[in-house]
């Protein structure tokens, strides 16, 4: 501390303000609480955890006193982090800050919070006077007390670092190199540096013996990386490209989202509320669990699906755009790990389907799982007709909705499958006229690439048939007439947009077209749902009482 | 073509970034000490799969620019167009045109391509297969050696 003292009193005529080297003038006070870009201010008891330099009785000797005595008050200037954000320092005056943080005279350091502030401030702590702790992230800061008379003071040294410190990880080792520099920054602590710089302020602190150990090995660990960084610019792209590489080690907490993606939990979970929808718009009494098991089954059955369907497909998805995300493209598990996820959910699925519902939903969920990965995804590669084969795919989960709940397929049941069987052909087109180099490159047979007008056609022609089918509802009693009327104006207007692709085929149609038909769809349903005829002698008794199941 | 070597003390694969011109990703595979048969077998054709499906692709890929800057241009001197316009930009033909070319492209390689997705199928059905027997084979030799601990 003597040399604190003996320093503080060669620049004691300067003028300026030792610690910061600011003109020690009017302006130069200390507010009463400090605060941290980010953390707003920080407490007396914050300040506690806060390490301390011991100082010595006898404020005259103090570094701070120097500053303080020339007014008697607390000096201290402001200091800005890296970011530009301006904080200011903490008054001791016995003003609060200081009191439940008072520290006794001889204590030494103890214990750091280090508070890491996302990656603009760091709290540098020391451990004793002859350690310095650096953390990786920058700038640092030191917080001192200092004691003179009946005030105290507390100051707070911004020190920036090399401003870049790379920390890398590389199998389990931690390399850290900072961004070549001028040499005159790169040891920044042996000279009192006055920087005005509004990105940087760097602070000296002259011959502490603290500091003068970090300086030479931050010196040395410059030197070493500098030399190795010029020797090895390979060794910079090996680590780099070594960054990329993952073990393929299946981490628990990771599951769950991989899991989503290898199902396709989005389109499971449309696919399960067309199923629901079906069930709901059976002629029968609403049963509650039967539509859960159904419900929950036929997505069950979805997943699986969506699962075998990515285990053929992986280096096909890993050449396309949209899917080149999927997790077993990206290796975060193994093909028999999804196969047997598929085998773990088609089971249970398909004999949730068959016991707890009728065998007839069941043999329709394994038909349909079967249609989807034997038939449906080979013949992407081989014909134009897979898309066919997919809206089938698409329109037997209302089926089998309809057949949980009554048991038989009846004209309803074929209804329902019809409208979803119409509304995958502009939803599937639109999504593939945009894909058409991918699916190209990837060898796959869409009408789309190979017969684009028939495509254009095909679309349109199934948003027609949207209309038709929706007032052959109400012809077969699945719904009431005001069903085909309130449903016009969405079927009119993708309709519309299928018209516009047609004509326009270009990508903003193409599009404008596949975002519509995401949402008419569960407005389709929805409006069904509102309007479905009740075959019930009480008519109106029966109607509100679904109505209110349902709701509830 | 990946210098990377993962540690030695690790044990199990490593997958890497997609590779630039195929898409797929390399794996380096885990050689255990005591390696059986059925499991030497199954990093063989692991491995053996990895090259042959890293060279279709790089194929693929590399044929279809190709084959579609040659389209490009040969539709642009057709029309009388300079490859590059008046500030440098490449010229380029509108999706139609180029619909042309895609639909082109899968006719003219329909053998290829159905031919490399039997071989796919066929050596994916094997290997998830071979995983299966190994993982049993392992759990099984797992509980002998139990079995042979507590007597």
């Amino acid at each position: 501390m003597s040399q604190l003292s003996s320093t503080s009193s060669t620049n004691e005529s300067s003028g300026h303000c030792q610690q910061c080297s600011q003109p020690d003038n009017e302006d130069h006070h200390w507010s009463t609480r400090t605060q941290i870009p980010g953390h707003g201010n920080l407490t007396a008891a914050a300040l506690k955890h806060w390490a301390w330099l011991p100082w010595e009785r006898g404020g005259d000797q103090s570094p701070s006193a120097q500053c303080g005595r020339k007014r008697g008050a607390g000096s201290g200037c402001r200091a800005r982090s890296g970011s530009g954000a301006r904080w200011r320092r903490v008054v001791g005056e016995g003003r609060g800050a200081g009191k439940e943080a008072s520290v006794s005279d001889t204590e030494t350091m103890y214990s750091v919070l280090c508070q890491l502030l996302p990656g603009r401030l760091g709290v540098c702590v020391f451990e004793t006077l002859q350690k310095v702790t650096i953390i990786k992230q920058f700038p640092k800061v030191i917080v001192r007390r200092y004691r003179s008379g009946s005030h105290e003071w507390l100051t707070f040294e911004h020190f920036t670092i090399p401003k870049c410190q790379y920390v890398t990880k590389i199998d389990k080792g931690l390399y850290q190199h900072a961004k070549p520099k001028a040499a005159p920054s790169a040891s920044p602590f042996p000279e009192k540096q006055s920087i005005a710089n509004d990105e940087a302020v760097i602070r000296s602190v002259q011959q502490i013996p603290a500091i003068t150990s970090y300086p030479s090995s931050l010196e040395d660990d410059n030197m070493t990386e500098k030399t190795a960084m010029a020797d090895d610019k390979d060794t910079a792209q090996g680590i780099k490209e070594a960054k990329q590489w993952k073990e393929m080690k299946v981490q628990l907490s990771d599951l769950p989202g991989i899991y989503a993606r290898l199902s396709k939990i989005k389109l499971t979970a449309l696919v399960a509320t067309t199923a629901s929808a079906g069930f709901a718009m059976a002629p029968v009494p609403f049963d509650l669990g039967c539509f859960l098991l159904a419900t929950f089954g036929t997505g069950l059955a979805s997943c699986a699906a969506n699962s075998i369907n990515q285990f053929f497909e992986v280096p096909f998805d890993s050449n396309m755009n949209r899917t080149k995300n999927r997790p077993l493209v990206r290796g975060q598990i193994s093909p028999l790990h999804a196969v047997s996820f598929a085998v773990a959910c088609s089971v249970p699925g398909i004999a949730l389907l068959t016991l707890g519902v009728n065998p007839l939903t069941g043999a329709l969920g394994a038909f349909n799982i079967f249609l989807y990965t034997c038939c449906y995804t080979p013949m992407k590669r081989l014909s134009i007709l897979n898309t066919w084969v997919g809206s089938v795919v698409g329109a037997i989960p209302p089926i089998m909705g309809w057949t949980a709940a009554t048991g038989t397929i009846s004209a309803g049941a074929l209804l329902l499958g019809g409208i979803l069987y119409s509304w995958q052909f502009p939803h599937f087109n639109a999504l593939s006229w945009n894909l058409r180099e991918d699916y190209s490159r990837g060898g796959y047979r869409m009408m789309s690439v190979t017969h684009p007008l028939l495509c254009k056609r095909v679309a349109f022609r199934h948003c027609i048939a949207l209309i038709g089918l929706s007032t052959l509802c109400s012809v077969f009693d699945v719904t009431t007439w005001t069903f085909p009327l309130i449903s016009l104006p969405i079927n009119l207007y993708i309709s519309y947009l299928g018209y516009r692709f047609y004509r326009d085929s270009n990508r903003n149609s193409a599009r404008k077209l596949f975002f519509c038909s995401l949402w008419h769809l569960p407005m389709l349903l929805l409006l069904m749902l509102t309007c479905k005829k009740s075959l019930f002698e009480n008519e109106n008794v029966a109607h509100h009482k679904v109505q209110t199941e349902m709701q509830g | 073509i990946s210098s990377f070597q993962p540690p030695a003390d690790l044990h199990h694969d490593w997958v890497g970034p997609p590779d630039r011109l195929s898409n797929l990703r390399p794996m380096k595979f885990y050689t255990p000490k005591l390696e059986s048969k059925l499991e030497q077998e199954l990093r063989n054709l692991r491995m053996d799969t990895q090259d042959w499906n890293q060279n279709f692709w790089l194929n693929q890929n590399i044929t279809f620019n190709k084959e579609k800057e040659k389209f490009i241009h040969s539709r642009l001197k057709a029309k009388g167009i300079g490859l590059r316009d008046e500030e440098g930009r490449k010229n380029t033909l509108s999706a139609e045109e180029m619909a042309e070319f895609y639909k082109e492209f899968l006719d003219i390689n329909y053998n290829k391509h159905v031919n490399y997705n039997k071989e796919w199928y066929k050596r994916n059905f094997t290997i998830t297969w071979l995983m299966g027997r190994v993982v049993l084979q392992n759990a099984w030799r797992k509980w002998r050696r139990r079995k042979e601990v507590e007597q």
